[in-house]
């Protein structure tokens, strides 16, 4: 009964992810089929992500060769009859919404030998901003702190991680309508692009990928594929109608005078690429400020750390010590007390509204009461969901519930262009939004439009007791006087097959306000899984064909999220972008994981390799390493008592004659040539864009540089060299005479390009001689 | 009822008793905490000592108590705990770099090795990393 014990191969077999945008209305299918290898009956489960916005429209079932039909029931009745199917040795499939975003399915009684399939089909209403909409497929659950127990998850929900896992997803979606001659990119996957006439295919390259990180595609469509969109559809007795424009609120002018504060998530979880990320995302905002402002700065881990003792002027001396600050932190400050961090922000407030930056990557259960309590505090809070499986429910439902915003940042993808987005938002003005239907809606969601941003997308739905005729508009009074009116037709659903999705989908916006017995009733009308319905198939079997025992449990695992709490690296090579042109064609974004050590994967006597490991969360070595300390720590020898101050006394001993020398602990002043490198790997997608700034001599103090030579720098900057010469000059030397450093070519050719432009001869001849003497004794 | 003959629960009665869901009892099964129920199928019944299990598993679950831990304690494997160190208690941690960017932190008093030992495992990783 022991868990760990793996059965032969996962019970989860393959993944299949399909999925079609036709503009802003999708619709996604997450194929899994589940195999009973072993000789005994089994249940299967698996707790598993999809989007937050996703909205399940139904479950098609196979089992073996006969397909299966279920239905939603609610809660306590599907419960009780999956428990009787399965007690009774019958086959069962119940369905349940673990969590924002989180779904279990168990699969109950299957026999030695069978096969289930089972096909999730979930519309998805998308929203632009700005130019981009993006596409985010969650594949993993990365470990979240707290108690899973407390967030409403039952003990059989209760994902598990494993670091071997090898689930593996195929992807195959079509941009159609609007979308079709939409340029994508993806900054997670590979991807390959096929345009034809009238669609768009994205697949995975190299096939399917580990289940390790989320798929994202960013979508940019052209003015014309952004315009607004107006549906309508039977809905019962009368009608339901969506209309969804995306207003432009640009040209005023901005009058500064805020409070704001920047909340960033220090906890473990957060090491590697989620820390760095965030400290070049509140250097950005540092930038950003206004004179006229005031901020406060707060770190948070176990405990929250106000780095003011309440809100600061924006001057230099504040912006100053703010910078040093930042450039300190690391995900070193323990577990991720989210709400603690928050409470002490809406602290801050003092006479005027407060806005809330919050960065982190959300991997904490207690969402739901977090979404509470913000909504009370009354400030906004704006939040960047940073990582490569970030849990999305919690940063999206922390922006909703405060009429705030949320963006997502892949660790591949430009920080400081979604911080100018929020700041955008933050000091758009504030707009009044009224809405007119053709006819008076008898129910409308929004009721108000609580929150306008310039390039977000609005949704906004009205039931209507008979067909609409004639445009619905949305008119906007903003605060500086400017009124904006625009309108849309109301098309009937194109497919009458599928004209139940709008209501449906519309139906489900309506869940969270409703109270738990309404929500079930309109749940079950609907045939919504939510969390006070689930969805239920059973498998009446023949007497003979029962099961006799009760199943043994399998539960499928997660593979453990890409540089999750720093395990390895996902920032990749610059990814680049391509025009939609035919014919097909290999896109080179090349994601290229970072090994843990820093030499290519040498095969080894004890583990094999991973089989087809195109993407390995972490390399063959490292893999190797884990296999081999695991081993290690089993078996190690036990040895007789002695006293343990003399044995770790003999111990110490032991080590400094045998073991390498202990490298010091990187300061900001007494950084290594290797830690630079290393910075400048992780940075190569910056470093290879010439559209962004070089980095900054007070960035590569923190990456590593040392004082004295950064002192030697800052002397010429003061002699009159321009800080971007002298850190062209400074790279230049350092790539030629600093250890290895593995940057892809475009962005050392970039470096190169920096350096002819800028750098005088004089220049390049001071600093080479200081870079290559601290290369040679660092 | 005979009262020589212990009492007797369905699943329905045993969930009224401990507040635990049917679900949520058949997972302890699973996992081996709970014993199987008595009797086949439909006809499956628990008796007291089924209550006491799942009464003594609420009550570690509630302590903050592992799952796997509580596997252990109903199995009877008294796994010694390290004491939990008292505030002021000096350790002696050695962090060890095997190269840059992989350490090693070991405490050899509660790993229970002699420095020999510690020694000759310092080598083996050292001599697994170098190659990774």
């Amino acid at each position: 009964m022991n868990e760990r014990v793996k059965p032969q191969g996962c019970v989860l077999r393959a993944t299949a992810i399909s999925g079609r945008l036709q503009g802003l209305l999708g619709e996604i299918t997450i194929a899994q089929t589940y195999r009973n290898a072993e000789p005994v009956n089994i249940e299967a489960v698996f707790t598993f992500p999809v989007p937050v916005e996703a909205v399940l429209l139904g479950v098609d079932i196979r089992i073996d060769d006969r397909v299966l039909q279920g239905r939603v029931l609610p809660r306590r009745q599907a419960e009780n009859a999956y428990e009787d199917a399965v007690s009774g040795g019958d086959g069962a499939i119940l369905l349940q919404e673990a969590g924002r975003g989180l779904y279990t399915v168990s699969v109950g009684n299957l026999l030695p030998g069978q096969t289930a399939q089972l096909r999730y089909r979930y519309a998805l209403l998308s929203v632009w901003n700005g130019d981009t909409l993006r596409l985010q497929l969650p594949t993993t659950l990365a470990p979240r702190y707290g108690d899973p127990g407390q967030a409403g998850l039952q003990p059989h929900q209760i994902p598990t991680v494993d670091l071997d896992a090898e689930n593996r997803f195929s992807l195959e979606l079509e941009l159609g309508g609007p979308l079709r001659r939409a340029t994508v990119e993806s900054p997670s996957h590979r991807i390959n692009v096929e345009v034809s006439a009238d669609v768009l295919r994205v697949r995975l390259v190299g096939g399917p990928a580990l289940m390790d990180r989320d798929f994202i595609l960013n979508i940019q469509g052209s003015a014309e594929a952004r315009a607004a969109l107006g549906l309508c559809a039977p809905d019962r007795d009368g009608w339901v109608a969506l209309a969804s424009f995306q207003p432009e609120l640009a040209g005023h002018a901005d009058v500064g005078g805020r409070d704001c504060v920047l909340v960033a998530d220090c906890s473990g979880s957060m090491a590697g690429d989620s820390i760095a990320q965030t400290r070049d995302a509140l250097l950005a905002i540092l930038d950003r400020l206004q004179p006229t402002d005031r901020f406060n700065l707060i770190a948070f881990g176990s405990q929250p750390r106000a780095f003011f003792n309440s809100l600061h002027p924006v001057n230099d001396q504040g912006l100053a010590q703010a910078r040093a600050l930042v450039a300190g932190l690391d995900a070193n400050m323990g577990g991720t007390e989210i709400g603690a961090a928050l409470q002490l922000a809406y602290r801050q407030r003092q006479g005027q509204p407060l806005d809330i930056l919050l960065m982190t990557d959300g991997e904490a259960w207690n969402a739901e009461a977090l979404a509470v309590e913000a909504r009370q505090s009354g400030c906004r809070i704006f939040a960047v969901g940073v990582g490569a499986a970030v849990a999305e429910g919690l940063v999206r439902g922390l922006a909703e519930a405060t009429g705030g915003a949320c963006e997502f940042v892949h660790p591949n993808e430009d920080m400081a262009a979604r911080i100018v987005r929020h700041f955008e938002r933050i000091r758009a003005p504030r707009a009044e939004a009224a809405m007119t239907w053709p006819a008076e809606p008898t129910r409308r969601l929004p009721e108000q439009v609580e929150r306008v941003f310039s390039g977000d997308t609005l949704h906004l739905l009205a039931w209507l007791p008979t067909r609409p005729e004639g445009p619905a508009t949305l008119n906007l009074t903003l605060n500086d006087g400017r009124r904006l009116s625009q309108g849309v037709t109301l098309e009937p659903w194109p497919v009458t097959e599928t004209a139940d999705t709008l209501p449906r989908l519309a139906a489900a916006r309506r869940i969270a306000q409703l109270s738990a017995e309404a929500a079930a009733a309109l749940a079950v009308d609907y045939q919504l899984v939510t969390p006070h319905t689930h969805f239920l198939m059973v498998d009446m079997r023949d007497e003979d064909q029962k099961a006799t025992e009760l199943p043994e449990l399998r539960t499928v695992p997660h593979r453990l999220a890409a540089g999750w709490g720093g395990v390895g690296s996902v920032v990749a090579a610059a990814p680049c972008m391509a025009a939609m042109e035919p014919p097909a064609f290999e896109r080179t974004t090349l994601l290229r994981r970072q090994p843990l050590p820093s030499s290519p994967p040498a095969p080894l006597a004890a583990p094999p390799p991973m089989p087809g490991a195109a993407q390995p969360s972490l390399s063959g070595g490292a893999r190797a390493m884990f296999d081999t300390l695991r081993e290690m720590a089993a078996s190690a020898p036990k040895a007789a008592q002695k006293s343990l101050l003399g044995r770790a006394k003999t111990l110490l001993d032991a080590l400094r004659k045998e073991a390498p020398p202990p490298t010091p602990p990187s300061a900001t002043t007494a950084g290594t040539p290797a830690d630079l490198t290393r910075w400048l790997e992780a940075n190569a997608a910056r470093l290879a864009d010439p559209k962004q700034p070089l980095p900054t001599l007070a960035e590569l103090a923190h990456a590593g540089l040392p004082g004295d030579l950064l002192a030697r720098l800052r002397e010429r900057v003061a002699q009159g060299e321009t800080e971007d010469a002298v850190v062209a000059a400074l790279l230049h030397a350092f790539l030629q005479h600093g250890p290895e450093c593995r940057l892809p070519r475009n962005a050392s050719r970039a470096i190169r390009a920096r350096f002819r432009k800028q750098v005088s001869a004089t220049l390049a001849a001071a600093v080479e001689p200081l870079v290559k003497t601290w290369c040679a004794t660092g | 009822m005979d009262e020589t003959l212990e009492p007797t629960f369905g699943i329905e009665e045993l969930c009224g008793l401990t507040g635990v869901t049917r679900r949520t009892v058949r997972f302890y099964t699973q996992k081996g905490l709970l014993d199987p129920p008595e009797g086949e199928r439909r006809g499956a019944y628990y008796t007291r000592r089924h209550l006491e299990q799942l009464l003594l598993i609420r009550k570690w679950q509630a302590a903050g108590v592992s799952l796997e831990r509580i596997g252990q304690l109903l199995r009877g494997e008294w796994v010694e705990l390290p004491p939990a160190p008292e505030p002021g208690t000096v350790e002696v941690w050695s962090r060890v770099t095997l190269r840059p960017g992989l350490e090693v932190h070991l405490e050899p008093g509660r790993l229970g090795l002699t420095p020999e030992e510690t020694q000759e495992l310092i080598q083996r990783l050292v001599a697994v990393t170098s190659q990774g």
